[in-house]
């Protein structure tokens, strides 16, 4: 039994209602044709009020009509065996995507674990009846909502992580935020391995050079020969120095991780020739790789930090054009659009400020990490969670009527069943019997007052 | 014939099969009538009394046995009997079941079947919608029938001057005959006992017929209840457990005075209780009466 609105039963207190008002009511006098008065004379009259219950299966009944419109009030459930399997068909789930960068590697068949993972979402997302996909970098950080959001779904739920599973992204402290009666799924999707490779994502498509002497350790990261780059700089042809200088600065801040290529990307520096066409072809991204590698680029510390430093006079950039970087008086320095360099489609950020200036390293530094398999320091975990890891972070999602009473209220109310009904016409007849027994007494008082 | 209940009785509709019922079942073999008159033929000596009437005395018996005897005489004309029904308000209590009202009815009904059947002539008079409505005396079965059909048709109600009823009732006697009231006598009491008075001086034999309920007798509610005058409509809120004591008392002093009122004026008094089978009540009423003609009556029996 669910008794779906729990507060209800706080009108139990009305039950002394009843009590009170046969305690308290005042006696009615009964009205007595008589042949005569002249016998009856006046007399001083009895109390109206009895501190003694009277008509006691009267106030019985009435206080059964209160407790039943009470409990009627307060939708009890019955949970048999086929509402419980009713209840637990229906399944809320949450899907949190990891988004992080170390997502966006290539799985065997070419697609990136991170579309992957969204396709599956979609997936997942269609088994449930209602059900909701979280995508973020750090799925730590939205497990305690995805449990409050389960919570105000009610009944069965569970939620499902789709990731790499990179050591230290999700753990048992995280998934507490998830409730108890709720299940925990996780399905790995990603190419960080489950044992600790050393340098990782570097091995494949970058040349470490490390150096060591008796005051320090070195390393250097060089892309491996035959790869490349999928940044083009384009610049003026004097400017060509100073680029190289910027990419060497840039190198110097950021590991030179393998780039995507896949992920076509141009960096216009004042002066190049190709402004003008490229100016001309931009259009908005569409890629969506484009977007993402957008925002990454736009809350890169260093170059919004870089960019406002510069003193450039203020523009109107319009539409494709996104602004990325803006000077601190507000004038863009970056803006970005998809453009068509060498017959291909590139996400192409202007660079306003000068090829020497500290933005354009920055820049260069920004773009080159966010179409990076990995780069910054998290993302750099070379090892991921084992299977036996995960297997004990999951756990199955508690079937409704398995002993939590607030799910499975929530559960109930959401279904909309409800036995109150039974209660409503049990409220009725007893309001019937009432009625019944009022005229009865009324009849009969003829001896005696109600 | 076993007696019929008032509950019985009250079901039957035809007052005049009610009527017949009754006397039917009061009917216990052949017997005299019950009616006096004042014939003058002569039945039976008995022993002289003193305060026995000295016209009565049969002086030539005196004569031969030297024994003071006196003669008694049956009837041997027709008696005529004046029914006098109350038809007031408060004659309609008990509101459920048999009402004195009801009861009223179908005693007088009974009686003038009675009468009726004995050869005797019977009327009635009473008040109906504020105004005397009144049957000579006559006999006859269609008499009687138009009797109790205006007994059937009359409605309680409304005002009722028995003082007056009583008055017109003697008047329409047209010589000494027999009126028999039936009533509960709560109206106008010394007006009333003084007609009834004034009739029995005019040489009329009386009888007083009380009706009466139980409850009217021992007032059995309890609490507090709001009575409503049934004439006056008057309302008065009375704890009637703590009153009942009292108001039985008064009661059996209003019917002390109309007993002991009838007794000294010479007139025939039965309580009759609703709750009595009226066949039981009507053969009470007459056995008295037979009874009072044979010995508490007979000077007046016998006086022509």
């Amino acid at each position: 039994m669910i008794w779906q609105n729990l507060w209800a039963l706080t009108g139990l207190s009305l039950l002394a209602l009843p009590v009170l008002i046969h305690m308290l009511s005042r006696k009615r006098a009964v009205l007595q044709k008589f042949p005569t008065l002249r016998f009856l004379n006046v007399t001083r009259l009895l109390p109206t009020r009895s501190p003694n219950l009277t008509d006691i299966p009267l106030l019985l009944v009435r206080l059964a009509t209160v407790a039943a419109a009470v409990f009627a009030l307060a939708q009890p459930l019955w949970l048999s065996a086929s509402r419980k399997q009713s209840l637990n068909a229906s399944l809320a789930r949450v899907i949190v995507v990891d988004t992080s960068r170390s997502m966006r590697g290539v799985l065997a068949n070419g697609t990136s674990a991170l579309d992957s993972a969204r396709a599956l979402a979609t997936t997942l997302a269609t088994d449930a009846s209602t059900s909701v996909v979280l995508q973020t970098a750090s799925p730590s950080n939205v497990l305690a909502g995805a449990g409050a959001w389960l919570n105000t779904q009610g009944g069965r739920g569970d939620v499902v992580l789709v990731s790499d599973f990179q050591a230290g992204a999700v753990d048992s402290a995280a998934l507490a935020g998830v409730p108890q009666q709720f299940g925990v799924r996780a399905i790995r999707l990603g190419t960080v391995p489950t044992t600790n490779s050393g340098i990782f994502l570097h091995t494949a498509r970058t040349n470490v050079t490390a150096t060591a002497d008796s005051a320090r350790i070195g390393a250097e990261w060089t892309l491996a020969s035959g790869v490349a780059s999928s940044v083009v700089l384009l610049s003026a042809l004097g400017d060509r120095a100073v680029v190289d200088a910027a990419r060497d600065a840039a190198n110097v801040v950021t590991s030179p991780s393998a780039p995507d290529t896949s992920k076509l990307v141009a960096i216009v520096f004042p002066g190049a020739a190709e402004v003008a066409t490229l100016t001309q072809a931009a259009k908005v991204p569409s890629a969506p790789w484009m977007g993402e590698a957008l925002v990454d680029v736009r809350e890169n510390e260093m170059l919004s930090s870089s960019a406002a430093s510069e003193t450039l006079t203020d523009t109107v950039i319009g539409s494709p054009f996104a602004i990325v970087a803006r000077s601190r008086t507000g004038a863009p320095v970056v803006y970005a659009a998809q453009s068509t360099v060498n017959g291909g489609n590139r996400l192409v950020f202007f660079q306003r400020g000068s090829a020497s200036a500290l933005s354009s390293a920055a820049l260069i530094a920004a773009v080159s990490t966010s179409i990076g398999v990995a780069s910054d320091i998290p993302e750099s975990e070379t090892s991921a969670l084992s299977d036996d890891a995960l297997r004990r972070l999951e756990r199955t999602a508690r079937a409704v009527g398995a002993g939590s009473s607030a799910s499975d209220q929530r559960a109930t109310t959401r279904s909309g069943l409800s036995d109150g009904r039974w209660l409503w016409i049990v409220v009725l007849l007893l309001l019937g019997v009432e009625t019944w027994m009022r005229r009865k007494v009324r009849d009969n008082s003829l001896l005696e007052v109600a | 014939m076993s007696s019929l209940s008032p509950a019985v009785v009250a079901a039957i509709n035809d007052l005049e099969l009610a009527a017949r019922l009754v006397v039917e079942g009061m009917r216990v073999g052949g017997h005299r009538s019950p009616f006096r008159g004042h014939g003058a033929e002569f039945t039976q000596h008995r022993v002289y009394r003193p305060g026995d009437d000295l016209k009565h005395l049969d002086w030539k018996l005196f004569g031969r046995s030297d024994r003071l005897f006196t003669r008694q005489y049956r009837e041997t004309t027709n008696v005529a009997v004046m029914i006098v029904l109350d038809t007031s308000a408060s004659m309609m209590f008990p509101e459920k079941g048999l009402s004195k009202f009801r009861y009223g009815s179908i005693i007088a009904a009974a009686l003038a079947h009675l009468v009726s059947e004995q050869g005797n002539a019977v009327g009635l008079i009473t008040m109906n919608n504020g105004k005397l409505a009144y049957l000579p005396t006559r006999g006859g079965k269609p008499h009687l029938r138009a009797l109790i059909a205006r007994i059937d048709r009359l409605t309680p109600g409304g005002a009722f001057d028995p003082a007056q009823v009583i008055a017109r009732g003697a008047e329409l006697l047209s010589r000494r005959g027999l009126v028999i009231v039936i009533s509960d006598f709560y109206d106008n009491e010394d007006d009333t006992r003084r007609e009834l008075r004034h009739t029995v001086q005019r040489g009329h034999d009386v009888a007083m017929l009380q009706l009466m309920s139980d409850d009217e007798r021992v007032l059995p509610y309890k609490g507090q209840v709001e009575f409503e005058d049934l004439e006056s409509g008057e309302r008065r809120l009375i704890d009637a457990g703590s009153i009942s004591a009292a108001y039985k008392q008064s009661v059996d002093d209003f019917l002390s005075r109309c007993r002991t009122g009838a007794a000294r004026d010479g007139i025939d008094y039965a309580l009759v209780r609703t709750d009595t089978p009226p066949e039981k009540a009507l053969r009470d009423f007459l056995l008295r009466r037979n009874l009072g003609m044979a010995h508490a009556h007979v000077p007046m029996a016998t006086a022509k």
